[in-house]
């Protein structure tokens, strides 16, 4: 969980090789990033990469506007993940729940606790994301850093539920 | 009869030095979750495992509170400084507190999930355990470090 450090030491990890490539957002950078990593490294240190890419490539991309902005665009991306993540989980796990109902099993649902799971998860983001923005007080960077906690946790939840022993 | 009371009584504590010297080894960049679970595997060797989980989810719940105690220092000291200097009250001390009470929620219902993939859907099986012990461990890490910052 390095959702402020990260965020302070302006990740720069990872994205100069793709530096002069494009202008602006593109989510190519953290896909390569995890693509790389291998069984002892934590995919979670790709989170940010093409954020930073858009910063270093974007006219403006290090003022707090041009922070928030390329932050938000890695933020919506590790959403659309988290959700596609989330949809392939529940199916599973109400496959599994219909198909242990059939053989008359008290096992307790899986549908529900992960219903349950992802619920609390949100409440946990939300408290962990304002007692951030928090360290900013009033300042102006309380608005990047709110984005970028968002984007880590929005992507740790993503890749955890991305998990294959959540499907299998 | 008596050498094996005597293994089990020794099992059931975990090498905190083990922990140390993994984490002073590794850099800023790796991840710190390699080095949990380490004691807990070196500890069941001579014993049980649900025993071994369970003393290194001791040691990480402890550390958790302390960590969670220097980031609450920390939170206590900015609301203060902010409120002698006249500044827009933060109420961090309060935030933390509220993001600790979420993550206990979200630890819970996290693990109740993971309870339900598994055959014995027990509690004290060696999965939920690791579990509990992951995410102990992770937010420890992270209240630690924000307990850091300047």
């Amino acid at each position: 969980m390095w959702k402020i450090l990260a965020f302070a030491a302006g990740v720069g990890t990872g994205t100069a090789v793709l530096a002069d490539e494009q202008a602006g957002f593109t989510s190519v950078a953290t896909e390569t990033c995890l693509i790389a990593m291998v069984e002892s490294q934590n995919p979670t240190s790709c989170i940010g990469a093409s954020a930073n890419l858009c910063m270093e490539t974007t006219e403006g991309g290090w003022s707090t506007y041009g922070m928030s902005q390329c932050l938000d665009q890695e933020l919506q991306y590790w959403d659309g993940r988290l959700n596609a993540a989330y949809k392939t989980v529940r199916t599973k796990r109400k496959a599994s729940d219909t198909e242990m109902a059939e053989l008359g099993s008290a096992a307790p649902s899986q549908g529900d606790a992960l219903k349950n799971m992802q619920r609390a998860w949100i409440a946990y983001r939300d408290a962990t994301c304002d007692y951030e923005r928090s360290q900013w007080g009033g300042g102006t960077g309380g608005g990047p850093a709110t984005v970028s906690c968002l984007m880590y946790m929005t992507a740790e939840q993503a890749l955890y539920l991305e998990a294959d022993g959540l499907v299998d | 009869m008596f050498g094996a009371s005597w293994a089990q009584a020794e099992a059931t504590s975990i090498s905190e030095e083990t922990i140390d010297i993994c984490l002073s080894g590794l850099d800023r960049e790796s991840d710190k979750r390699v080095c949990v679970g380490l004691a807990a595997q070196n500890c069941a060797q001579a014993g049980a495992l649900g025993a071994c989980l369970d003393a290194e989810i001791d040691y990480w719940d402890a550390r958790l509170s302390a960590g969670f105690g220097m980031a609450l220092d920390r939170a206590q000291g900015k609301d203060s400084d902010a409120e002698s200097l006249a500044l827009e009250p933060r109420d961090q001390a309060g935030a933390l507190r509220a993001a600790q009470e979420s993550w206990k929620a979200y630890r819970s219902a996290t693990c109740a999930f993971e309870q339900t993939l598994w055959e014995t859907g027990a509690a004290t099986s060696p999965e939920s355990q690791g579990c509990h012990l992951y995410l102990t461990a992770e937010q420890t890490f992270y209240l630690e470090a924000v307990a850091l910052i300047e």
